[in-house]
């Protein structure tokens, strides 16, 4: 019998599995809440808007871990501290499908569970699953999901800001550049590189910077003057965040290690 | 025109500033819970 590929070995891992189905399953009470706010229409259009953004996370930070299992070697399948990390996500799954469902005011169901949601996935889930994860031996797996479950929700909560937030459109730049750092790293075999550059304090301040801009301006308590400081706040973590973002490009483009490889090879 | 433009006034100055400080404390506890984590 032929050996599966690394790929399929990712998406049919056990707790792969259970990862995103129960992802999926806690999209289903939250369409069910909007149906009954906003109509059967805007349920049926959250409930896609999430599962697509859940099933597109999962298959892109599948890839990755594959990617990494042909790089490192086999790597263990996923444990509960990933499960944790994932459901960091399920923020992205929620805010998609709050922007799918048509209900974009601040005040509306669909934003106030993203906004719920949001809150807890970048800070405590956040916070909480690095030194969980340290506790067993690190490695690429959770590099990557912990790396990709921020970049998705960040991409995510920056297309609510400049949607129903108020933000200008430049507050969504970062998130989108970013992901030229997997492909870049990818391709270059520079993964770990990028974990590394990420953990600067100049880098760490520009994403605090970033996610406290979205998290005022999507508040669905937040006053006049609330906004107007997350819009003024925009015009320099956007930047910032951008020059963060350049940096770790520069860096994974500038890896020592595959510059010796390169030169190996050649 | 902002999407909620009309409902700037809807929520009391008082009962926003309430909602702040829930959500620092928030984070703060958050924080505390994961120093917590490191030094174990």
């Amino acid at each position: 019998m032929a050996a599966r590929s690394p790929s399929r070995r990712a998406l049919t891992d056990p707790g792969w599995l259970a990862a995103s189905a129960g992802l999926l399953a806690a999209a289903v009470p939250l369409a069910v809440g909007v149906a009954a706010g906003h109509g059967r229409r805007a349920g049926v259009r959250f409930a896609a808007g999430a599962t697509a953004a859940l099933a597109v996370q999962q298959l892109f930070a599948a890839g990755l871990v594959a990617h990494r299992r042909r790089r490192a070697g086999p790597l263990r399948g996923l444990d509960a501290v990933d499960g944790l990390t994932l459901a960091r996500s399920a923020a992205a799954g929620v805010i998609a499908g709050a922007l799918a469902s048509g209900e974009r005011r601040r005040r509306a169901l669909p934003a106030w569970m993203a906004w719920i949601c949001l809150l807890p996935s970048v800070t405590l889930l956040d916070w909480i699953d690095g030194p969980l994860a340290r506790r067993r031996a690190t490695d690429g797996v959770g590099m990557v999901l912990d790396l990709e479950s921020d970049s998705w929700v960040t991409l995510w909560t920056s297309l609510a800001g400049v949607t129903w937030g108020e933000l200008p459109g430049v507050a969504a730049g970062p998130a989108i550049a970013r992901y030229a750092l997997p492909i870049v790293a990818w391709r270059r075999g520079s993964y770990a590189r990028l974990a590394d550059a990420g953990r600067s304090w100049w880098s760490r301040a520009a994403g605090i910077a970033q996610m406290t801009t979205f998290i005022v301006a999507l508040a669905p308590f937040a006053g006049a003057r609330s906004r107007a400081l997350a819009r003024a706040a925009a015009f320099v973590s956007a930047p910032a965040q951008l020059l963060a973002v350049g940096s770790l490009l520069s860096g994974v483009l500038a890896d020592p290690e595959r510059a010796k490889q390169d030169a190996r090879a050649a | 025109v902002p999407p909620d433009h009309d409902d700037d006034d809807v929520v009391p100055p008082v009962l926003e500033t309430v909602a702040w400080i829930a959500v620092l404390a928030f984070v703060l506890v958050s924080y505390a819970v994961r120093r917590r984590l490191d030094r174990r």
